[in-house]
């Protein structure tokens, strides 16, 4: 009997641990594709840029995973007196306008409006904080246990106080490839800050960057005094990059245009150059 | 916050209680008594004792004690249960009387033999939103694997709803598996489950009672939002040795029971192991071997000292552990993954009158989850150990008094130290700079007063009226909550009645959990400075009707529900337990960061139908229910159902006795699918780059999902039929030829079943999960579903010597 017992359960155990996956045998929804828009203004631009295309439905879609620019959209740019139309580039696949025709002021609300042929109608405002120039920056080499290092580094801003203020700071380096310069520029770190509950104090933040062969001896550290909406945008990236795997809560992701994909983030740049 | 004027609630109801005592007041004498089971001296809680001259009796309470106090003159008292011959006893009552009462069990009571009238009836008590399943009943459904399992039969009850295929976490009335109190002989049991959440701690072997109330909750419960799940050990047969044994396709269990001095003092033990680790042993090499095992050991000691007092000790010990062993050369490595749950009680009954009787409860309880991971190489070694847990000790005093028969009347403190390691990780290396020790410990005391009284203010009118006091201090932050509760009952006709109940509950604790299948991973946490305790109100209305249809009895309850629960937490979008893994985390890690706090509203109706006696038993439930959540971090501050949000929920149970040897049981399941946040495109979205390249951004873009609304998608429904046979055989029902061997001659002389099962017999695939993937040849995103359970036969053995 013990032998039959043990049969069964092989064959049991065999049975319950062996997952079936199929086709979901479930109506899938129907979503229609919506335009999206990607743009960041900011005062240090020379160029206003927009850039428009659409959303793909994931169900019944041939053209899943393939996202195409809209090229004929009506997109215009209002401070509020002045509408301007942007132009569309076709080489580079946005539509632009040169800041010195319409120049982004601090303190100011921007609108975007973007029509299509088909009426497809999205929106979106977005508003330009002061550029925070108090950041500084310092750095140490740690040699570490198993003989590698990284570098130690600070960075370091005030807040203002009696305002809802967000950043985000990024340190770029360049990297060298046997002898060879590598021109591009490589984000090492990126954070996105919001002065909720710490209004007026200063922000330290603490970073490591491994020392390698390739890390040269210079960076730049941009921080970035964002919108509302530059903010919530790139925290819900980041919190999509770093999900926690398969038991995690899905990232709904931010947006702020009515009726479509995407982001209009005003922000205001500053950039320290540093030397390690 | 708002203030309460914290005495002034039990002074009232003192107040109240005594001058209604007063009033009526006059010569009489007390009947008073154990219930048991004849035989086995078993005490029987829940029996009635009523007599029906004065249309008045008494229930009695966990350890079978009921009093009764009535006017001096010649009565008759009928004592009812389930399951047992109704008993009749005249008395002149012209002084107290002592009656101790032994029941016959009665196996397959004939329908005619039990008038409805005779029992207890649910359109009699007050109490709502409560159900008592009987254990026989339990081991009679039919279960997956053939192991039968107290929380999912739990789960074919209306309004409770399972998580997700095969798992025994439990949602009652839209609250999550933290919000209820499961119960063993007074000491909490933090994780029920075993087998990552696939069975439950209890299969009913050691058990006498379970009782699940979902709302109206009396004063005496407290410390959980949604349910109180009671569960009483048996004593342990008083007369005989008793043992049971059974085998089945994944574990064996064998219960044995017995005096160790005759009428005084009594023991029971059971004990049941899963053998998976040793069926695969044959097929592993020695460079890997792993291996799965869990186990659970009950034992109860019970000694009657006098009879007024009696002392109890009763324990609960399980452990599962996940084991992976690996050998290449030098390196060799050992690591596993283990949690368990030890429970310890120690019960002092005294019977201070014939009308007084009180219960001294000294209470232990530990959950541990850890993992271990040894690994060592030629020169040099690693070992880590990781282990979260929570540990009580508490002591607790509950008082029944009885001045007459209209006041019921229970009173008690309680005192929980609670211990909390959310988290703690030990590495040593033979690199110095690896070692390693971080614990996060957190000390809570919590306490709770409460006092209620079962009233019966005049033949149509009943009611339970009570309140808690509950105080939870931690790091230095004091809550301190009333929690008032009241439920009415309003007798329409002789077996219809009416029922409405207001409760407040709080809960300081917190359980974050977001695979919601019952992991070792979920960790218990307190409310702290930062994290408030949970807090629920919840009103129910209901009708309940006794209904006799051609002498079968049938008890019927329709049941409306409101309930808003505030503080409720859930971890942040995409965080999730493996962030609480303190070897990927930074050493300021907090789970007070990781997750965020919201309110949830859930409203409902639920019909239950059951048939407790004759040859069918069981019950059809459904349950139209709706849960909301809204978190202000999560789906934009707007509100979005959750997960467990069932619209309907239909449970079939049915038993059949169609002879002395053969019962059939089958339960059809069926519940709208799960919500779920599903992908509904996507799109390319850009982040601001300093340094764009050629075009707009560069390379920094990224494909986002859309996802529509939180949880806007619904999984297919889920739906399955179950089906047992059970065989029995009484002893020496056969007669055993020469040839038979000898152990199945001696096999044969004991009472036995066997039975076949057939669990998911349609084979209906279920979705346990979705995901998306891009097929190739049709150049289309596909959504696939993952199915856990086909359908599968168990088998299994049970002799009683």
């Amino acid at each position: 009997m013990i032998k039959k017992i043990q049969i069964i359960s092989i064959a049991a155990i065999l049975m319950l641990f062996n997952a079936c996956t199929k086709d979901a045998d479930v109506k899938l929804p129907v979503v229609e594709p919506k335009l999206v828009i990607n743009s960041f203004i900011s005062p240090q631009d020379t160029m206003i840029k927009v850039e428009v295309t659409l959303s793909q439905p994931l169900y019944n879609n041939t053209n899943s995973g393939q996202y195409f620019y809209v090229t004929d959209a009506t997109v215009q740019i209002n401070d509020g007196v002045t509408t301007k139309t942007l132009v569309y580039n076709s080489t580079e696949n946005y539509y632009s306008i040169s800041s010195s025709q319409f120049p982004i002021i601090v303190g100011t609300t921007y609108f975007l409006t973007v029509s299509t042929p088909d009426g497809k109608n999205v929106n979106a405002s977005t508003s330009i904080p002061a550029a925070n120039s108090t950041l500084t920056f310092t750095s140490h080499l740690v040699i570490n246990s198993n003989q590698d290092s990284t570098y130690s580094m600070e960075a370091k801003w005030d807040d203002a106080i009696g305002t809802l203020d967000y950043y985000r700071i990024t340190y770029y380096a360049k990297q060298y490839y046997s002898g060879d310069i590598d021109t591009t520029y490589y984000a090492q770190f990126s954070g996105n800050f919001s002065d909720e509950g710490n209004d007026g104090r200063s922000f330290i933040q603490n970073f490591e960057v491994y020392k390698t062969n390739s890390t040269g001896n210079s960076g730049e550290l941009y921080l970035v005094h964002a919108s509302n909406e530059y903010y919530l945008f790139h925290t819900k990236l980041a919190d999509a990059a770093n999900s926690g795997g398969p038991f995690s809560e899905p990232i709904q992701m931010y947006s702020n245009i009515n009726g479509g994909h995407g982001i209009f983030g005003g922000f205001n740049q500053y950039k320290l150059q540093v030397f390690l | 916050m708002k203030k309460y004027n914290t005495p002034f609630y039990l002074i009232c109801l003192f107040i109240f209680i005594s001058f209604t005592i007063k009033a009526q007041t006059s010569q009489k004498y007390t009947v008073s008594g154990f219930i048991g089971e004849q035989g086995s001296k078993e005490s029987l809680p829940g029996v009635n004792v009523y007599a029906p001259k004065l249309k008045v009796g008494a229930v009695t309470n966990n350890y079978g004690f009921f009093t009764l106090t009535l006017p001096a003159d010649s009565i008759e008292l009928l004592v009812t249960y389930v399951g047992y011959k109704t008993q009749s006893f005249k008395l002149n009552l012209n002084k107290n009387i002592q009656l101790d009462i032994p029941l016959q069990h009665s196996v397959d009571l004939k329908e005619v033999e039990v008038s409805a009238d005779k029992l207890e009836k649910i359109s009699d008590e007050v109490q709502m939103s409560k159900i008592d399943l009987p254990v026989e009943q339990i081991k009679n459904l039919p279960a997956l694997l053939g192991e039968k399992d107290v929380l999912k039969a739990i789960q074919l009850l209306p309004g409770v709803q399972k998580g997700s295929e095969g798992s025994s976490g439990i949602y009652v009335r839209g609250g999550g598996p933290d919000q209820n109190l499961i119960i063993l002989d007074d000491a909490t049991v933090y994780n029920a489950t075993h087998l990552f959440g696939f069975f439950s701690l209890f299969n009913g072997d050691a058990l006498k009672s379970v009782e699940l109330t979902k709302g109206g909750f009396p004063a005496r419960y407290g410390g959980r939002l949604s349910s109180v799940i009671e569960m009483q050990m048996k004593d342990g047969n008083k007369e005989k040795i008793h043992s049971e044994v059974g085998i089945g396709l994944i574990s064996s269990r064998f219960t044995v029971e017995g005096p160790i001095i005759k009428d005084k003092a009594s023991f029971l033990i059971s004990a049941r192991r899963t053998y998976i680790d040793v069926l695969t042993l044959p097929l592993q090499r020695k460079e890997l071997k792993f291996g799965y095992y869990f186990y659970d050991f009950n034992a109860k000691l019970n000694y009657i000292l006098d009879y007024k007092n009696k002392l109890y000790l009763s324990g609960y010990f399980g452990k599962d552990k996940f084991y992976i062993k690996s050998e290449n050369g030098d390196y060799k490595s050992d690591a596993a993954l283990r949690w368990g749950n030890a429970t310890g009680t120690l019960r002092w009954n005294h019977l201070v009158n014939e009308k007084i009787f009180s219960n001294v409860s000294l209470i232990f309880t530990d959950f541990l989850f850890d993992i271990k991971d040894d690994e060592t190489y030629s020169g040099g070694f690693y070992s880590l150990k990781y282990y979260s847990g929570i540990r009580d000790y508490s002591i607790k005093t509950d008082v029944d008094y009885s001045p007459n028969p209209k006041h019921f009347i229970k009173g008690g403190i309680l005192a929980t130290y609670h211990y909390f390691r959310p988290s703690a990780l030990v590495t040593k290396s033979s690199f110095e700079t690896d070692n390693s020790s971080r614990k996060t410990n957190i000390d809570a005391y919590e306490t709770a007063i409460y006092v209620e009284d079962d009233f019966k203010i005049s033949e149509k009118w009943r009611t339970n009226t009570g309140i808690r006091l509950s105080n939870f201090n931690v790091r230095g932050k004091s809550y301190f909550n009333p929690e008032p509760r009241i439920a009415l009952r309003y007798l329409i006709k002789p077996d219809l009645s009416l029922k409405v109940s207001y409760a407040s509950m709080n809960q300081y604790l917190h359980l974050l959990s977001n695979s919601g299948i019952g992991l070792p991973t979920d960790l218990w946490v307190p409310a702290t400075n930062r994290i408030k305790p949970q807090q629920s109100q919840q009103v129910a209305l209901g009708l309940a009707k006794d209904l006799k249809i051609k002498e079968a009895a049938f008890m019927v309850s329709l049941e409306g529900y409101y309930k808003k629960s505030r503080n409720i937490i859930g971890y942040k979008e995409g965080a999730s337990f493996l962030d609480t893994d303190p070897t990927q985390s930074n050493s300021s890690f907090s789970y007070e960061d990781i997750v965020t706090a919201g309110n949830a509203e859930s409203y409902g109706a639920e019909f239950f139908f059951q048939k407790k006696f004759g040859k069918l038993t069981g019950w059809i439930g459904y349950t139209l229910s709706w849960t909301w959540l809204k978190f202000n971090e999560l789906n934009f501050g707007n509100r979005f159902p959750a997960r467990y949000d069932r619209r309907h929920d239909l449970s079939v149970v049915g038993i059949y006795k169609l002879s002395d040897h053969i019962t059939l049981s089958a339960t059809w399941v069926y519940g709208t699918g799960n919500a779920i946040s599903l992908p509904l495109s996507s799109y390319q979205a850009g982040i601001q780059d300093p340094h764009p390249t050629t075009n707009l951004f560069g390379n920094n873009t990224t494909t986002v999902n859309e996802y529509g609304d939180k949880n806007s998608f619904r999984m297919a429904p889920y739906h399955r039929f179950d089906i047992a046979i059970q065989f029995h055989r009484n002893k020496s029902t056969c007669s055993c030829d020469d040839d038979a061997l000898e152990i199945i001659k001696k096999i044969r002389k004991f009472e036995r079943t066997f039975e076949l099962g057939l669990y998911n017999a349609y084979n209906r695939h279920n979705p346990f999960y979705y995901y998306t993937q891009f097929d190739y040849n049709s150049k289309q995103t596909k959504l696939k579903q993952v199915s856990l359970f086909p359908i599968i036969p168990s088998i299994s053995w049970t002799w009683k010597f």
